[in-house]
């Protein structure tokens, strides 16, 4: 790989782009701030969520520039979900503002050589990650999102990359290669639990030959009444050659998935939330139109685990619901007919 | 056995005082003024609020709530194999008192869990509860202890 390779300009993209940003809560005293690197693999056999996060402990009695470390692992099998929420003591972090590196205990996330090294290894179920993922398209940063009552937040979205290595999940080993795989980095002071909600997707093609990749997000208050943003990002192989917006877009949904007994992490967090009713729709459609260019997708939800979180101003929670299924996206974008049809994973944000 | 749910309880709220003081308060206000009656296992504490703060008491006054669980039930909840409406409609948690009464406890134990979910030092003391407490003994709380047992209390102790 040289720097003038396409491999090369993409790894010096994410470099420019995908770095910690750190709070300023030990410098200023401003807290609040969040931030995390999350990534999503699709393969044979198990579905894959790895998120590392370091928040401020906004608890009164915490020390000024105190964080939270945590590792939060989803895995999905023929035999259902598993996974767990892991937090480390601040001596076992290490992250470096400016930096992609992160390490907490013996897991880390390293970018090197045009490739994230993630491992982890999780300590109280049997379920270990070693993978690399190597981008395969230019990241997009979207900065300064506001939401109603909050500071703004700013979101970097690597969706394609490709991904080799194992996952172990209990006693059997999952082997792989060239699985298609999807990164974001998120950051900001907002605070869980105030006026806003979020409805996010990706969509990578089942034929690793087709060269589009497609991103969806929606910004919305607390209740989904109110639309602040969204927006279809669109990827021809490397580049992103699309971005439909706003009043551009039309949202439906259809139906509401009802499972049986959602998984919920932290477990514990199920006696803080028991409710199995979600309000996670059966069917997203979204459909896109502008300046000549039509886009299409319908995102068919099969099952979902709920990440919940404690609010951080009252004692409820905001859950997050990680839904896997089937999209399917048609359209016609700068006189091309383009389609595609891949696995996907949306992610609804709920009260 | 020892009397590892009164040490692990009477620590938890111990840091809620400290680190959660919001949640603290909170518990003691939605319980009220009422005295709870727990047994976990062969162990039995009460817990007494007056509505501003919460002390756990070997002694049983009155008690308008009775609870009576295991700690294998407690694990089970913690790790979502069963839910709280599960386990007492298979009366895996046994709960007596006047509907109100219930209903306040009932408050009170959801802040109490939302505490204990917001709390970064809970885990490992439910971790020594749960895993590692049957090899030894609590300290400073033992279930021949006669004296009251307040998070005042054990503050020196922990």
């Amino acid at each position: 790989m040289t720097a003038q390779s396409l491999e090369g300009r993409i790894a010096a993209a994410v470099t420019a782009r995908d770095y910690f940003r750190r709070s300023q809560f030990g410098l200023t005293g401003r807290s609040g701030h969040k931030e995390w690197l999350h990534f999503a693999v699709y393969a044979d056999g198990v579905d894959l969520l790895v998120n590392f996060s370091l928040v401020d402990d906004i608890r009164p009695r915490a020390p000024r520039g105190a964080e939270l470390a945590r590792i939060t692992v989803l895995v999905r099998t023929k035999d259902g979900w598993d996974g767990d929420v892991e937090g480390f003591p601040s001596e076992r972090v290490h992250v470096r503002g400016g930096r992609t590196d992160v390490s907490f205990a013996e897991n880390h996330v390293r970018f090197l050589d045009g490739a994230f090294r993630i491992r982890v290894s999780l300590s109280r179920r049997p379920i270990e990650v070693d993978l690399a993922l190597v981008p395969e398209v230019f990241p997009s940063e979207a900065n300064n999102i506001d939401v109603e009552d909050g500071p703004a937040i700013h979101w970097m979205v690597l969706p394609r990359l490709s991904a080799r290595g194992t996952v172990r999940v209990g006693a059997r080993l999952h082997p792989l290669s060239n699985a298609p795989a999807y990164h974001d980095h998120n950051w900001g002071n907002f605070r869980w639990g105030k006026n806003f909600a979020w409805e996010w997707g990706y969509a990578l093609p089942d034929d690793r030959t087709c060269p589009y990749s497609v991103v969806f997000v929606r910004l919305m208050d607390r209740g989904h009444r109110t639309d602040l943003m969204q927006a279809v990002f669109l990827w021809d192989g490397p580049r992103q050659i699309r971005v439909f917006r706003d009043s551009e877009l039309r949202v439906r949904h259809e139906g509401l998935l009802a499972p049986e007994r959602p998984f919920k992490l932290p477990r514990a967090m199920a006696l803080v939330a028991p409710e199995h009713s979600t309000d996670v729709p059966r069917v997203l459609a979204v459909e896109a139109a502008g300046r000549g260019d039509t886009l299409e997708f319908e995102f068919r939800a099969e099952d979902l685990a709920q990440v919940v979180i404690p609010n951080d101003d009252d004692l409820g929670v905001t859950i997050i619901n990680e839904v896997s299924g089937d999209l399917a996206l048609s359209g016609e974008v700068a006189g091309r007919k383009l389609s595609f049809s891949g696995r996907s994973i949306c992610e609804f944000l709920g009260a | 056995m020892p009397s590892s749910f009164t040490a692990f309880l009477a620590r938890s709220l111990v840091l809620f005082e400290d680190e959660l003081p919001v949640v603290y308060r909170e518990i003691a206000r939605r319980v009220g003024d009422r005295e709870v009656s727990c047994a976990v296992d062969a162990e039995r504490i009460t817990i007494r609020s007056d509505g501003l703060r919460l002390r756990l008491t070997r002694d049983v006054a009155a008690p308008v709530v009775f609870l009576r669980t295991s700690r294998d039930v407690i694990a089970d909840l913690l790790h979502a194999r069963t839910t709280l409406a599960e386990a007492v409609w298979a009366d895996r948690i046994l709960l007596r008192g006047d509907l109100s009464d219930l209903i306040h406890f009932h408050d009170g134990l959801m802040a109490y869990l939302a505490g204990a979910v917001r709390c970064p030092s809970f885990p490992e003391l439910l971790d020594e509860y749960l895993d590692r407490f049957p090899d030894r003994a609590a300290d400073g709380v033992r279930a021949d202890d006669s004296i009251e047992t307040s998070p005042e209390h054990l503050r020196g102790a922990a």
